[in-house]
């Protein structure tokens, strides 16, 4: 199972974005600027956009989806009940996860946007998909939530799962590093061996790096296992 | 063209040239087929530019059939938003401001180009809703069509009044009463005075026949 870009350009007026390389099963990061493509290449991974030219060669996915940073293009269901169905999930376990029990009943834009996130999250999460792109996850949400989402995406069992993110204190444990930079995507390779070369690495990860700590992958918690390893081989 | 007052002078006399008469129409496409980015000046959403042709296409045949004419309405309008659409596109985020401002003043000037700046700016982000919900509909499976149209709308809708809100509070935390000040910055080019003086000449030709100005 893997996503291939060959030769992958989009072009949009002056914009540029182009890639090459493969997405194969596992949890994948891909980090840049506001504006830099990101949402452009989500896009065409989920093949909602066409490219200018190349393809996006899908190989053993069948079941694909997408996250859109504002959970609001989503919704469908009249009711809470409604827009958990709409996935294909079970309304009753997903709302109790996400603490929205008690408002079943209740229609989704009258809930505020970071509970419409989590409610849209965990319906997807509920279902299973070989290819699960989602853009800006972390956005609207509380740190607590954060750390929730990030233990799911963890906990995903198989399939290929693409983040787009500018989120730059919580993040997942993950397989692979891709950044976007003067509208090319660089594939930084598998982690903990792309570590050193990610640009847009989190300020905590940069200055373990500076310390000279080796993490095995990029979350806090691997800082600090990494610092607590150094100090007893100290 | 990257003045924006030259582009608005240019928008207003093509636009009213266009209406005038079929000759203002015909110059209008000539002007447009020399100074637009062709293609790249058409809106981004062939929907739009479709609906807009129906529309006008309906329009025009109710006309024709009600003893107006009605071919003569649709090249004239076609032309007017043609040159519509090569505003909208050429537009760059803040100008709208800098122009109300530069041409009114810091109060009214303000005012008005900050409503035009946030028409705009709903304009653009309505035009990525509906994109984008038209995607998150395919990514559900289900098929674009009147059951879908009132999720669709709702979808769009609270995307726009939740903009709004937004927009409003932070004008107020920034404590916006009425009026303000702006940098003024316009880059005008040979090519834009170019463009406008000819504009100005569809202007006038559309007006005053040919023979009036030549003889």
């Amino acid at each position: 199972m893997q996503v291939a870009c060959e030769s992958l350009t989009f072009t949009r007026g002056e914009f540029t974005l182009s890639c090459t390389g493969i997405f194969g099963p596992g949890l994948h990061l891909v980090t840049g600027r506001v504006g830099s493509g990101k949402t452009t290449l989500a896009l065409l991974l989920a093949d909602l956009l066409h490219p200018s030219s190349g393809r996006v060669c899908l190989e053993g996915v069948e079941r694909v989806t997408l996250s859109f940073q504002n959970p609001e293009y989503h919704v469908t269901g009249a009711t809470v009940r409604a827009e958990a169905a709409s996935y294909g999930a079970d309304p009753d376990a997903v709302a109790d996860a996400v603490g929205l029990s008690g408002r079943l009943d209740d229609d989704p834009f009258a809930l505020s946007r970071g509970e419409l996130k989590r409610l849209h999250l965990a319906s997807l999460l509920s279902m299973s998909y070989d290819l699960l792109v989602l853009d800006e996850p972390f956005s609207s949400l509380d740190c607590v939530q954060k750390h929730r989402l990030c233990r799911a995406l963890e906990e995903r069992g198989g399939g290929i799962t693409v983040i787009f993110t500018h989120e730059r204190q919580i993040l997942p444990a993950v397989d692979h590093l891709w950044e976007v930079e003067g509208g090319t995507v660089r594939d930084l390779g598998a982690v903990p061996g792309a570590i050193p070369h990610w640009r847009h690495a989190p300020p905590y990860l940069k200055q373990a790096l500076a310390r000279g700590l080796a993490p095995h992958n990029i979350t806090l918690k691997d800082i600090i296992e990494a610092e607590a390893a150094c100090k007893t081989h100290d | 063209m990257q003045d924006a007052r030259l582009r608005l002078i240019c928008t207003v006399l093509l636009s009213l040239a266009a209406f005038h008469s079929i000759i203002g129409a015909a110059l209008v496409y000539l002007w447009w087929l020399i100074f637009s980015r062709r293609r790249a000046s058409f809106p981004s959403s062939p929907w739009t530019a479709g609906i807009v042709l129906l529309t006008l296409g309906l329009t025009a045949l109710l006309t024709e059939f009600t003893g107006g004419d009605g071919v003569s309405y649709f090249f004239r309008l076609s032309a007017v938003f043609l040159i519509a659409f090569w505003a909208y596109r050429e537009r760059e985020p803040g100008e709208l401001l800098a122009v109300g401002t530069a041409l009114f003043g810091r109060g009214l000037g303000f005012d008005v180009g900050l409503a035009g700046e946030m028409g705009m700016e709903a304009l653009a982000s309505l035009e990525t809703d509906v994109a984008r919900t038209r995607m998150a509909l395919q990514l559900k499976g289900k098929q674009w069509g009147r059951k879908a149209l009132v999720p669709f709308a709702l979808t769009v809708l609270h995307g726009q009044m939740r903009r709004s809100t937004e927009r409003a509070a932070l004008l107020a935390i920034r404590g916006y009463r009425g009026g303000g000040s702006i940098c003024l910055e316009f880059r005008p080019d040979a090519a834009g005075y170019s463009a406008t003086f000819l504009a100005g000449m569809v202007f006038i030709f559309s007006f005053v026949p040919l023979g009036d100005v030549f003889i």
